[in-house]
């Protein structure tokens, strides 16, 4: 059965303006997430009710790392829990990405959408699969020394071009040959999502996207945070939180 | 807890203790996978039409101080998807279901219920009060007349009890509650959401697509807990009471004021438990307060 659980803060610390790193401990035999699922992080303070669902970063052993942008209120008061706090948090929610069994991976992930590929790099490279991250940030990068770690080969993209290529992700791959087995697995903002999009169906490369909304349970119970996916030439409309959050990129429908 | 007996008759049903899921807030795959559903007293499933409504514009959800906003708009699959989906898999758990009816018009309601007479459904809850619903809905809730019409008409057609689910956006709910009792529903529900809104102010709009949505959660509990007891004063029918029941001793709150079982809503969304745990702590409430039953527990109201 899922449940809430009472994890451990081990560590909460800023790793670029806005964007923070949580380690939690969590208790013995707790399930293991994959890729691209999220953990609801509940508040506890009374105003804040509904939880904030973080997506995973890295989960080795019973260490779940999150790496979160502070948005709000609830998120700030995330940033501000110290180390030795109890924690409470789902189990892992959602369904995450399926990695090829073969071939090459890319990464593709913009701002706060680029956390959960660190994971997704871990397994892919686990599986053998040569692994290529394409990341876009605003101007402080974040997260590098893991995908040196994990990844074949790295590309940086930033707005400000203080680093790597000066612009963004799509701009950066349209520069570069990938080779034609490569299933590319995306997070970012909205507009990165819809022109990979494109990009992915001109070079006709399997795309896997993790959609973000504004979510009530993060369970799937209250059908609060829906997406629409054209799918056999009709609209259906699915939970991002249940049914998601990574959908197959050439079904969904950017509005 | 042995000598606590939440055992309670609602409208008919024998229900294992008072303690329900509320409409909107509950699926029965997802919330089964946290808790045994063969728990609770009796759940309400989410508002079905008889056919498939495509809900609201995300974003659908805003937190509040103390609750949220909603303005979901009843998407459903429609009937033939909720008997062979929702109700198919809750036919392995020893719970009483009750189906949240919607519709635009007194014909759409007669026409689900027709749907669903012949299902394990024990008992209908017509939703006469959803406020994110331009049409039907809210509207047939905040005029008697028209609650009593389409109650009249439900009621009729339906061969199962019908519940009443009311709106607190009103100035008298206790002339809407008299109207459905007089139009021959079995049992009331009350309160659906209040109508709010926030506006974001970075972008300067409303928070919710739909502009406006409905507050629930615990912030909006003293306004149910007043209503549940005007009501109570207003009419002789069995009464399930919520708004922002979050733990046993609100629940508690909930009978003394005159419920005669309570439902658990948005505490499900930010406590996925939250419905069973309400039962257990409502029993240990009773044994710490010495009430061996229900019945004791609502006759000790000094009001």
């Amino acid at each position: 059965m899922k449940r809430v659980i009472a994890a451990r803060l081990a560590e909460n610390a800023g790793l670029a303006p806005e964007i923070f790193r949580m380690v939690l401990r969590l208790p013995e035999g707790e399930m293991p997430a994959r890729a691209g699922q999220f953990v609801n992080v509940y508040l506890e303070d009374g105003a804040h009710l509904l939880p904030r669902p973080i997506s995973v970063c890295r989960q080795e052993g019973n260490a779940l790392t999150l790496v979160y942008r502070v948005i709000g209120a609830g998120t700030r008061r995330m940033a501000h829990l110290q180390p030795g706090a109890e924690v409470r948090i789902s189990s892992p929610l959602g369904n995450g990405y399926t990695l090829p069994e073969r071939g090459h991976v890319l990464l593709a992930g913009g701002g706060v959408g680029v956390p959960p590929l660190v994971q997704a790099a871990y397994e892919a490279k686990a599986k053998g699969l040569h692994v290529t991250a394409a990341l876009g940030y605003r101007d402080a990068l974040f997260l590098q020394r893991e995908f040196a770690d994990a990844c074949d080969a790295l590309a940086i993209a930033t707005e400000d071009g203080s680093a790597g290529f000066h612009g963004n992700v799509v701009q950066l791959l349209m520069a570069q040959a990938l080779p034609e087995d490569t299933a590319v697995l995306a997070c970012g903002p909205k507009p990165m999502l819809r022109a990979l999009q494109a990009f992915c169906a001109a070079r006709k490369l399997p795309l896997q996207v993790s959609l973000e909304e504004r979510m009530g349970c993060g369970y799937g119970a209250c059908v609060g945070c829906v997406c629409k996916l054209l799918r056999n030439g009709a609209i259906v409309q699915k939970r991002v939180c249940k049914d998601g959050p990574v959908f197959d990129g050439s079904e969904v429908v950017f509005e | 807890m042995s000598q606590v007996d939440l055992r309670t008759c609602f409208a008919g049903l024998s229900l294992k203790n008072p303690v329900m899921t509320a409409s909107g807030t509950f699926a029965a795959r997802e919330s089964g996978e946290f808790y045994d559903l063969s728990r609770l007293g009796a759940v309400i499933t989410k508002g079905v039409a008889a056919k498939p409504w495509p809900g609201n514009p995300t974003p659908r959800i805003a937190e509040t101080y103390g609750g949220m906003l909603n303005a979901v708009g009843l998407q459903n699959p429609g009937a033939e998807a909720y008997i062979e989906s929702e109700l198919s898999y809750l036919a392995q758990y020893d719970v009483p279901v009750i189906a949240n009816l919607a519709g635009h018009s007194v014909e759409e309601y007669v026409a689900v219920t027709e749907c669903l007479n012949e299902t394990s459904v024990a008992m209908f809850e017509l939703n006469i009060s959803c406020p994110n619903v331009k049409e039907g809905g809210i509207g047939f809730g905040t005029d008697p007349r028209m609650a009593a019409q389409v109650t009249e008409a439900v009621k009729r057609a339906a061969k199962k009890p019908v519940m009443v689910k009311l709106t607190p956006n009103v100035t008298d709910i206790t002339a809407i509650a008299r109207a459905v009792e007089d139009a021959g529903a079995d049992a009331i529900s009350l309160i659906n959401t209040l109508l709010g809104m926030r506006i974001d102010l970075k972008t300067k709009r409303p928070l919710l697509a739909n502009g406006t949505g409905g507050l629930s959660g615990p912030a909006i509990k003293p306004v149910a807990v007043r209503m549940v007891y005007q009501v109570r004063r207003a009419v002789k029918l069995p009464i399930l009471g919520l708004g922002g029941i979050c733990t046993g001793e609100d629940a508690a709150e909930f009978l003394l004021a005159g419920a005669d079982a309570v439902a658990v809503g948005t505490a499900a969304l930010v406590n996925p438990t939250a419905p069973v745990d309400v039962v257990e702590e409502l029993a240990a409430f009773m044994a710490r307060e010495g009430y061996a039953d229900v019945a004791a527990l609502k006759a000790a109201f000094v009001g």
